[in-house]
């Protein structure tokens, strides 16, 4: 806020006529200057919020994607999913831990915390983006996607229209 | 071409699992390809990449590292256990345990005497390979680490050994390291993340070339232990590598997806030193590349997005012929889709289970092109899983649709299906004990008999009855071959039974009287689909190589259409596609159209029509329909192309002359695979 205050002192000396007097500044307007400074800085920390948050949705949906690639669900009968808990049966044989241990280490580091991955529907959005024939972010062109963000898009969508019809009757 | 109603099918929700290893066998020129879920398929390169074998996977059985020791085939991974595969049989012969944990590696030397074992907790163990079986002969000097790559030296006397932070070399008589390389961790990342050697290569003037996790491929002395050069190849991991045969090239995989070559040259001309120098990038693959051929023509490259990319290089092939043609195998060469056309029901094949359909319907007709409202959506009417371990290695519908058999290498399973208006029921018919596994199966036109083909290309003929099956014969050909049978067809009026093995062999079987009838002439090239024609006896058979034959049973000679096709030779155009033809069915009414299809495209052979002239285009059907009647009839040929479907999985005639065409979006499977590494893109 001071710099711009700073920049502001030299812009008003920067007049071609240095000997006359200092421009008279109503109070309207230095006020209406401040206000709008206010707004600008709102304005940025807002921005910035939202791309941390944008940030964090990507890396939120990278995990949710590679845990999708395997749901539990679809080892269990169709009459146990919905309600069920996970429990450990017993002690993995030895041979089996090992062979876990090592399936996780490779997992870890091809796809583990730096892995410096990016999720499938980034990639195909882009090359969208970047090929010959442009065509809109995946999840809008390939139908199937993301169901379940969609369906629950579609809930708080009609939740709001539902308020609004509310608001609009009272 | 003839207008059909066509049922748009893309409910077959097939996904091909990312491949993890390969090995190339120079002496047989067949490609092994090892899938995460534990698939060995054998492709022979010199055959156009046809896919001859696969064998089946087991749950519980990973695979890591493939290798082949003379014509044997061998396989570990990480539950520690080292295979050996029966290619005969398609399946695992027999199995040993390791004793170091999960194996991660595994390498033979070039005599093909001995294999090479890294394991999980340090060790390098040698086998010695006997005549049956392979036997344990000693431990290499143990390492801190966990082994993840192995080389021998082409005298077979040392091995280096890829670990954690470093390569060991090791001299095997006496099984001491003898050097020791520190491989430098990734400049900017962690100081406590080891760098992994992904892969090295032994070559035998004592250089070692490694590939390691931080994206360099470095060149090694061996003798004095020292590094001669480093080049940076990517941001991410160099996963494979792979050099040929004569040691002049050598490739790189990344996780990026390329493949980058380096070549053995002399900076100038007349300078005899020679160094390792970078020359080329490939780039094939959307995802990591996970394993490497250098073939003397070609790069053949695999990885997590599931396909197998053949890349000739352009300066060892002949300009614009077919082995010029870069190759994109993303779908078997087998059909996984079974259609009984008689009931407008499709049986999907899944390693893990069986998927049975009933087709929608559709109101009314419409012009070509159009979009029919569908009256009644296709529906699922069984999910059926399968019993064990095992994964389903082939599996039949009858025509009617009443019958459903599937097969794994342990067990053979059939069950008997009834339709009544809303519900379906299902159950299980016992099989007599003679048949425990099976390569093929299936069931005659009239849904009486099942056929199964077992080991040495025999069929056993089964009768089924009210809920039950009765061994009738075994049907033996009068040949030596111990391969297995691949594709098996029987005759719409329930006369002939035709079986095709990898040898390139295709037999015939008289089922009226249960008795061998004939050998068609061998031809070079695997057959990759057959039927027999349902009225005329005639045999249809097209082979990897695109070639087409028609084989008349009754006069055991090639029939005169046939004769006249390989007189003028078929057209380029069809002789330079890069996707075997996979089905081979008939209309039921014009008997003289043949319809195949492969990957991309679907043909009507119209044996009545001249066959397309060396000049001509061979894609002419959008033309045609925009020519005059009297145009259009001199321009036609035999073969009406139509690609108006993509990624073709199936595509068979219904009773009702409706076409059946099964799809599967590249773009559906793409979005199922795992994660790929962020690229910057520039202006994104």
């Amino acid at each position: 806020m001071a710099h711009a205050e700073f920049s502001l002192a030299l812009d008003t000396s920067g007049d071609e006529d240095e000997d006359a007097a200092p421009q008279e500044v109503t109070f309207t307007d230095s006020k209406d200057a401040a206000l709008r400074r206010l707004k600008l800085a709102l304005e940025t920390t807002k921005r910035e919020k939202q791309e941390l948050k944008e940030k964090r949705r990507k890396r939120h949906e990278l995990f949710q994607e590679q845990k999708m690639e395997a749901p539990l669900t679809q080892f269990l009968p169709v009459s146990l999913q919905g309600g069920y808990t996970v429990k450990t049966v017993g002690e993995l044989s030895l041979a089996a831990s090992q062979q876990q241990a090592a399936a996780d280490f490779i997992q870890d580091r091809l796809y583990g915390q730096e892995s410096r991955r990016t999720t499938t529907k980034e990639l195909l959005s882009l090359k969208s983006k970047k090929g010959d024939r442009k065509a809109p972010s995946v999840e809008f062109v390939k139908k199937g996607w993301a169901p379940k963000h969609k369906e629950k898009a579609e809930r708080l969508k009609q939740r709001w229209l539902h308020k609004q019809q509310q608001q609009a009757s009272r | 071409m003839g207008e059909f109603k066509v049922h748009r099918v893309r409910f077959f929700d097939y996904m091909p699992s990312a491949i993890r290893a390969m090995a190339f066998n120079v002496h047989t020129e067949r490609l092994a390809v090892a899938r995460v879920d534990g698939t060995v398929e054998v492709f022979n390169i010199a055959d156009n990449c046809f896919q001859e074998k696969v064998i089946p996977g087991q749950d519980g059985r990973t695979i890591e590292a493939l290798c082949w020791a003379g014509g044997r085939l061998f396989s570990t991974g990480l539950n520690g256990e080292m295979v050996e595969y029966d290619l005969e049989n398609l399946r695992a012969k027999y199995t040993v345990e390791a004793y170091g944990g999960p194996a991660w590696t595994i390498s033979s030397n070039s005599q093909g005497t001995h294999l090479a074992v890294g394991c999980e907790d340090g060790t390098v163990k040698i086998f010695e390979l006997l005549e049956d079986t392979v036997q344990f002969k000693k431990n290499l000097d143990r390492l801190k680490n966990r082994v993840l790559s192995l080389s021998w030296h082409p005298s077979g006397t040392q091995i280096a050994a890829g670990t954690l932070d470093m390569i060991r070399v090791f001299n095997v008589n006496s099984g001491h390291a003898t050097e020791r390389m520190m491989v430098d961790r990734a400049a900017g990342a962690s100081k406590k993340k080891e760098v992994l050697v992904w892969g090295v290569v032994f070559l035998s003037d004592n250089t070692i070339i490694s590939g390691d996790s931080a994206g360099k491929v470095q060149v090694w002395d061996s003798k004095m232990g020292t590094l001669i050069r480093t080049h940076l190849v990517t941001k991410w991991d160099v996963m494979a590598l792979s050099i040929s045969q004569d040691e002049s090239s050598l490739l790189a995989g990344t996780s990026e997806g390329s493949v980058v070559q380096f070549q053995f040259l002399s900076a100038n001309l007349d300078q005899p030193d020679r160094e390792w120098v970078r020359t080329r990038t490939l780039r094939s693959h959307s995802h990591d590349v996970r394993a490497l051929v250098h073939t003397e023509t070609a790069a053949i490259s695999g990885g997590n997005d599931t396909q197998l990319v053949v890349r000739p290089f352009m300066e060892k092939v002949v300009q614009s012929s077919k082995e010029s043609a870069p190759r994109k195998i993303t779908f078997p060469h087998r059909s996984l889709v079974s259609c009984a056309k008689k009931a407008g029901i499709l049986l999907f094949q899944f390693p893990e289970r069986l998927e049975l359909w009933r087709l929608g319907e559709s109101q009314g007709n419409g012009r070509p092109g159009e979009e029919l409202s569908v009256k009644r959506k296709p529906e699922a009417l069984i999910h059926l899983k399968r019993k064990g371990d095992d994964h389903i290695c082939c599996s039949a519908l009858s025509l009617c649709g009443g019958w459903l058999a599937y097969a794994s290498v342990s067990s053979v399973r059939l069950y008997q299906l009834q339709y009544d208006d809303d519900s379906i029921t299902i159950a299980k018919v016992k099989l007599p004990k003679v048949l425990r596994w099976a390569n093929q199966l299936c069931f005659s036109a009239d849904s009486s008999r099942l056929f199964a083909s077992f080991s040495q290309s025999s069929v056993l003929v089964f009768a089924l009855g009210q809920s039950e099956a009765k061994y009738v014969h075994t049907l033996k050909p009068k040949s030596v071959s111990r391969q297995a049978v691949h594709l098996m067809s029987a005759s719409d009026d329930g006369k002939w039974l035709a079986t095709a093995n990898s040898d390139c062999e295709v037999h015939v079987y008289n089922l009226s009287k249960l008795k061998y009838h004939c050998t068609v002439p061998v031809y070079s090239s695997c057959p990759s689909a057959m039927a027999i024609h349902p009225t005329g006896s005639n045999l249809v058979m097209v082979h990897a190589d695109q070639q087409i034959f028609e084989y008349s049973l009754v006069q055991k000679e090639y029939t005169e259409w046939s004769r006249t096709l390989q007189k003028i030779g078929l057209h380029s155009s069809w002789l330079n596609r890069a996707t075997p033809v996979t089905h081979v069915s008939f209309s039921t009414r014009n008997p003289d159209h043949i319809i195949l299809h492969d990957m991309h495209m679907f043909c009507i052979v119209d044996k009545s029509l001249p066959l397309p002239e060396k000049d001509s285009d061979l894609y002419n059907q959008k033309q045609l329909c925009s020519m005059t009647e009297k145009a259009r009839i001199k321009d036609s040929h035999a073969f009406k192309i139509c690609e108006s479907f993509k990624n073709l999985l199936c595509v068979g005639l219904l009773e009702d002359h409706s076409l059946v065409v099964v799809e599967r979006p590249l773009l559906d499977i793409t979005t199922r695979l795992p994660a790929p590494v962020r690229q910057k893109k520039f202006a994104t």
